[in-house]
């Protein structure tokens, strides 16, 4: 029986090097993606993507398997965003403004889903949707498809409660089913 | 939530599956090895082998310490005095006692007599002091003090007071260590002293006796001598 994610972070922090590798091995490609389309840019997305680990690495001692790895591994991704956001001058979205790109600065006015969905008729047209997401919705919907996050894990992840992660989601959710033209 | 988004969810997986590069991915596994990697012999034991050598030094300079100084070492053991001495003065005192006691009685006379066995006590006490004079040599002339009189007295009469004397100096062989060491620290007993000072005034030695008195009261500030005692010894 395979160990699970808790079990391996777990003999990491106790310093079993091997343990982080198959945490590593199972996570790395969802988290990449997770941040990849959080920023857009493969650079920034790199980079990021590297600190999250460290910061992941460097709190092994601190671990506490109270909530599931991923919840704990994507909190410090959301972390690492919110600081790369700001860096940019980037506000993160109020609950009241849900429906509101405000603070996406790849989100042109033109590339709102519904008229991306006009545009394009394949997988890009999905992959445009999701960019020109809110950052909060985005959010929702990458911890929930890529780190298989559930509602209460998204919102506690996000530091919000169970009912803004599922409207986020649900916002987020809506606007790409349209955009693929499944609403 | 998912049943409607089941063909989303299909569609998505349907998007390129990016992953990190080669390059960023043994970054991070190099990282992670380098955080709980083990720290050199040198790291691990330079503590604990730093903690050992000190204390090998500290217990060897104490050894040495030892040899040099052993007085260091012998010295605190100061209940010995306080048991030994029982064994020990018995064996010795009939030397002193013995001889001389004939002599006192032959010298003075009838009413003199009477304090004389006090004073033959009292050199059960003196004698050893007198031997421990090697060890302790800065009660030398005290004890030459006190044992200046009792040799005069005896000495007075008869010459046999030569052989008194011999007996306790040169019948005290060069004991062991052990021994002229339970022997040294043994104060003069106050009581002894003033019997002492006491014979002298009954003998009409005044001076002396003031002498001692005087000595006695340096020696003993604080000490309270009884009235009777004090009647006895009081200078005249």
């Amino acid at each position: 029986m395979a160990a699970s994610d808790e079990q391996l972070m777990l003999a990491y922090a106790g310093g079993d090097a091997r343990a982080f590798e198959s945490l590593y091995a199972k996570h790395r490609g969802p988290l990449y993606r997770f941040v990849l389309r959080s920023v857009k840019s493969p650079g920034e997305a790199e980079e990021l993507y590297q600190d999250v680990w460290m910061r992941a690495i460097e709190a092994r001692a601190r671990y506490s398997p109270q909530a599931k790895f991923t919840t704990w591994l994507y909190t410090i991704a959301h972390h690492r965003l919110i600081d790369h956001w700001r860096s940019r001058g980037l506000a993160v979205v109020s609950m009241d403004d849900e429906d509101k790109p405000v603070a996406e600065p790849a989100a042109a006015p033109d590339a709102e889903p519904h008229r991306v969905i006009e545009a394009q008729q394949s997988l890009e047209r999905l992959a445009a949707a999701i960019a020109a997401l809110p950052l909060v919705q985005r959010e929702a919907f990458l911890l929930h498809h890529e780190g298989e996050l559930s509602v209460a894990q998204i919102a506690a992840a996000t530091g919000v409660n169970e009912e803004a992660a599922k409207s986020r989601l649900r916002y987020a959710m809506n606007k790409l089913k349209a955009a693929i033209g499944d609403d | 939530m998912t049943d409607g988004g089941d063909k989303l969810s299909k569609r998505y997986r349907e998007l390129a599956r990016e992953e990190p590069s080669p390059a960023l991915d043994d970054a991070i596994l190099a990282a992670s090895r380098r955080a709980v990697a083990k720290p050199s012999l040198a790291r691990r034991w330079g503590v604990p082998v730093s903690i050992a050598a000190v204390l090998v030094l500290a217990f060897g300079l104490t050894l040495e310490m030892q040899h040099e100084k052993p007085d260091v070492s012998t010295a605190p053991p100061v209940s010995l005095p306080s048991v030994l001495p029982p064994s020990a003065a018995p064996m010795q005192a009939p030397e002193a006692e013995e001889a001389p006691a004939p002599k006192l009685e032959s010298a003075t006379s009838a009413a003199r007599a009477a304090p004389a066995p006090a004073a033959v006590a009292a050199k059960p006490q003196a004698f050893p002091q007198k031997k421990a004079q090697p060890l302790a040599k800065e009660r030398a002339p005290r004890d030459e003090l006190q044992a200046a009189p009792a040799e005069q007295k005896i000495s007075a009469p008869t010459g046999a007071a030569l052989q008194y004397n011999a007996p306790a100096t040169t019948a005290a062989p060069p004991a062991s260590p052990r021994a002229d060491y339970n022997v040294a620290p043994a104060a003069p007993d106050p009581g002894q002293e003033l019997e002492r000072i006491a014979q002298l005034r009954a003998d009409g030695n005044d001076a002396e006796a003031d002498r001692l008195l005087a000595q006695f009261q340096r020696r003993h500030p604080g000490y309270r001598i009884p009235d009777a005692m004090w009647e006895r010894v009081k200078p005249r």
